[in-house]
């Protein structure tokens, strides 16, 4: 704190300090977002019977719209929580135990 | 007859004492709706845990008074004051030292283990609980949105979003500056308008509250008709 106050670095750094902790809030709260809606997938996968659904299956099931389950899809299914199929424009997750 | 009243006061202050505290950390931590909080069964359990280490602190602190605190004198009120407002940094002055391991590390297990890990338990539950109930609402109130119109109103809902900070009356000046850069952060960050609008919502649910947040997002409805 000392060698900041002296080189006048010490605001800039607080500034810096604040920047940094808003762009941490800005990714909690993204990652909050997408942890919603894999919850929202989850949570409709599991209720079909073969545990799988196309995206506009899903779309219908949950609300949502199938542009915003195929961003989390993907992220699901790197994450190995789904399996995601694509043939053609139809894209299906299956959900894996 | 009147001292025999007060003996029995005491140790039900120290409880309340410490009860109070953990209230007062559940109030500081969960800062976006406290009082939904702490009504939560599982915060009855952590104030209960709170006020009973308390009420065993006061118990030890009496019986042990010559190791611990001589210049307690036998003041139970003061016993009281001490073990409601301290009891865990009582608990973590090891004041019952459990044989160390044999590699000569702790132990691991003692009165501040076992405090500390029921405090986790209840708090890891309430948690829990909150973290369904926002998740339950940002979902359900973006979903309510008109969100093939909100497409083409984004730059005038980011506008609309900043702006709506002013009203933010719980946040000081410091606050609100880091709550707008996040509102920039999150649109610049996510391409996708409804994962931003729930990332943004969840920004505001944490500074403002479920109220708040509710009261925003009708008023983006207006602001995309409009």
């Amino acid at each position: 704190m000392e060698k900041q106050s002296r080189f006048g670095l010490k605001y800039l750094l607080e500034d810096e300090g604040a920047k940094s902790s808003a762009a941490q809030t800005a990714r909690q709260s993204i990652d909050s977002a997408y942890d919603a809606v894999a919850i929202e997938i989850i949570d409709a996968l599991g209720h079909e019977d073969d545990r799988s659904a196309t995206l506009t299956e899903l779309a219908e099931a949950t609300g949502l719209r199938a542009n915003l389950l195929r961003s989390v899809s993907d992220r699901l299914a790197r994450g190995g929580i789904v399996r995601r199929e694509v043939d053609g424009d139809v894209v299906r997750l299956t959900l894996l135990d | 007859m009147a001292d025999n009243l007060a003996d029995a006061l005491y140790p039900g202050l120290a409880f309340a004492l410490g009860a109070l505290v953990a209230l007062a950390e559940l109030l500081a931590r969960y800062t976006d709706e406290p009082f939904k909080a702490v009504r939560k069964a599982k915060s009855l359990g952590y104030l209960g845990i709170n006020g009973m280490a308390s009420l065993a602190a006061f118990g030890l602190l009496l019986r042990y008074e010559d190791q611990v605190l001589p210049s307690l004198s036998g003041d139970r009120l003061l016993a009281a004051l001490i073990a409601g407002f301290g009891a865990m940094a009582l608990i973590r002055s090891k004041l019952i030292n459990l044989p160390a391991s044999e590699d000569g590390s702790p132990s691991g297990l003692g009165p501040d283990w076992l405090v500390t890990s029921l405090l986790g338990v209840m708090d890891a539950g309430i948690d829990r609980e909150r973290s369904v109930e926002r998740q339950q609402l940002v979902v359900d109130r973006v979903r309510q949105l008109p969100l093939a119109e909100i497409d083409g109103a984004k730059a005038r809902i980011r506008d609309f979003l900043i702006v709506s900070i002013a009203s933010f009356q719980n946040l000081n000046d410091a606050q609100k500056a880091e709550l707008k850069t996040v509102v920039e952060d999150i649109v610049a960050l996510e391409q996708d308008t409804d994962l931003a609008l729930m990332a943004v919502s969840y920004a505001f649910l944490n500074a403002a509250g479920e109220d708040k947040l509710i009261q925003i997002l009708d008023q983006v409805k207006d602001v995309v008709s409009s």
